[in-house]
């Protein structure tokens, strides 16, 4: 759904407003990305800056979410590549991450760590796709791909994940 | 799947979000009055320190202690005498042969925290592989001739040597125990050599464990694309930590933080810490996130930094002090320890405490 602009606001309360929206999404988003907290917080940060600084172009041809993921995702990538060292993990761990505002289960545990230890690039068609419901053809634009190249690492995420959901694993997709 | 990730992230990375202050942290930043952060990242500051010193490591034979000498090259962290003998071989721990590589295991190491392998591939025919660790992209893949360009480098050297490229990984797995986080870091030379030296994060006991090695060499490309897997298991003996803790209860003069407790554990390879802190009242630095630790920085008395960024973590408490761990370089107990803490806006807080550790603290 475009965006809708509204005449008079400018741009700093325009990324406000969606900071107050989109910023736990755009958080948890460069979090499972990155797999690093302190990184995590820094690129979203650094998302909303950027955000900011483009603001005038956003003409609102695709939602301020899918726009804000685009920039966050190419945040990531950046820190990635300059920060490889901490990123370059054996193995994730959710020992850092704020204390849950909401109640969560054992299995909540288990998905999250299961999409967190995905590597990269089905993580993130996996993160873009199922937790921000974009479909591929907005996936294949944010990640330079075509939307073939996305149902491939869809499917091969999914195959990756399944063996360590099992028990509760509901194929609907 | 769909709903389960949706609600599985969001349930449990609830507490994720952006509050008034990093609002007005962005904007203000975003305006152009201040930078959202000021220091260097350990990572960037450690890739930087690689790229310097790859172009070194070329010149580098492979000598028989691969791990004091890496993290003497990239770190500065000195290891004891009593690590380098604990260190020494001989020969190789083992090796592993692959088809067009052969993967030569030639230290494995552990303490009470961690345990430590060094390993080194050498293609068979240097001039037709180029190695990496785990990331499986030439956008990913390390530095190589002190580029500051990975992906252009990388890119170039397949096609100055026709070279093509594959990953190699290893897992690691201690009997009876789940497999934990660690570290990792990698300098592949002119000479077609990946080196690597892997730490992980286990809470072992003194003595002699049972380490099982996977090796996998793969192609890049969708995923672990034509994997070729190896396996051995071999003895690692355990060395015992000397742990000192010191309760400090002091503020660093000039900021609000209250320094808590240190506990320092002394390896043969390295000397771990454990820094207990809080913020003693409400932080006015509008630009300092009050749920992420302040970067407390080990100096030693000459003002140099002695603390390595290896193998660094923190966590928050449920009673919102913050617990700080990672390693100093030191090889022995210092009589002092200095700890540094700058504001993030210029020129607002600047502090520092030195902490006396008495025998009687050990």
């Amino acid at each position: 759904m475009a965006a809708v602009l509204v005449p008079g606001r400018n741009a700093e309360e325009e990324i406000a407003r969606l900071m107050r929206e989109q910023g736990g999404y755009i958080l948890r988003l460069c979090f499972v990305n990155l797999r690093d907290r302190g990184l995590a917080e820094e690129a979203a940060q650094d998302t909303f800056v950027k955000a900011y600084k483009g603001w005038q172009s956003f003409r609102g041809d695709s939602s301020e979410k899918t726009w804000l993921s685009r920039i966050a995702v190419n945040t990531c990538q950046d820190y990635r590549r300059r920060n490889w060292f901490r990123v370059l993990k054996a193995q994730v761990s959710l020992q850092d991450v704020p204390e849950a505002s909401v109640p969560f289960e054992e299995r909540d545990d288990t998905l999250t760590l299961a999409v967190m230890n995905l590597p990269r690039r089905y993580r993130e068609v996996i993160l873009l796709h199922y937790y921000q419901g974009l479909p591929a053809a907005d996936i294949a634009e944010i990640l330079n791909l075509t939307a073939s190249g996305v149902y491939t690492r869809l499917r091969r995420g999914q195959a990756m994940l399944k063996p360590a959901l099992e028990r509760w694993y509901l194929d609907e997709t | 799947m769909k709903h389960e990730i949706q609600d599985a992230l969001n349930r449990r990375l609830s507490g994720f979000h952006m509050d008034e202050e990093q609002i007005h942290r962005v904007l203000r930043t975003a305006r152009g009055e201040k930078p959202v952060k000021k220091k260097i990242s350990a990572g960037l500051v450690l890739a930087i320190v690689l790229i310097l010193l790859t172009v070194l490591a070329v010149a580098a034979e492979i000598s028989g202690n691969v791990l004091s000498d890496m993290y003497q090259r990239y770190f500065g962290v000195q290891i004891s005498p009593e690590g380098q003998s604990l260190l020494r071989r001989e020969k190789p721990v083992a090796a592993i042969d692959f088809k067009e590589a052969t993967l030569v295991i030639e230290q494995a190491v552990a303490d009470e925290n961690q345990l430590l392998v060094t390993a080194t591939v050498l293609p068979k025919e240097k001039s037709n592989i180029l190695l990496a660790m785990e990331p499986t992209q030439p956008e990913d893949a390390m530095q190589i001739n002190g580029s500051i360009h990975p992906a252009e480098t990388y890119q170039q050297a397949m096609e100055r040597t026709g070279a093509v490229m594959k990953a190699v990984s290893l897992d690691f797995q201690v009997e009876g125990m789940e497999t934990p986080g660690g570290h990792a870091f990698e300098n592949l030379d002119e000479q077609g050599r990946l080196r690597m030296v892997f730490g992980a994060d286990y809470a072992l006991q003194p003595g002699t464990i049972q380490v099982t090695v996977h090796a996998i060499m793969f192609e890049p490309g969708e995923g672990v694309a034509n994997p070729e897997t190896h396996s051995i298991t071999m003895p690692v003996q355990v060395a015992k930590l000397i742990e000192k803790t010191v309760k400090v209860d002091a503020l660093i003069p000039g900021s609000k933080i209250r320094v808590e407790e240190i506990i320092l554990r002394k390896s043969p390879f390295t000397m771990y810490y454990q820094t207990t802190y809080r913020y003693d009242e409400k932080m006015e630095d509008s630009l300092m996130n009050p749920l992420v630790p302040p970067r407390i920085t080990y100096v030693g008395r000459n003002g140099h930094w002695i603390d390595s960024g290896v193998g660094s973590g923190s966590t928050r408490k449920k009673d919102g002090a913050f617990v700080v761990s990672g390693t100093l370089n030191l090889q022995d107990f210092p009589e002092e320890l200095w700890l540094e803490v700058e504001g993030t806006e210029p020129n607002t807080w600047h502090g520092q405490l030195g902490v006396h550790l008495s025998p009687a603290d050990e």
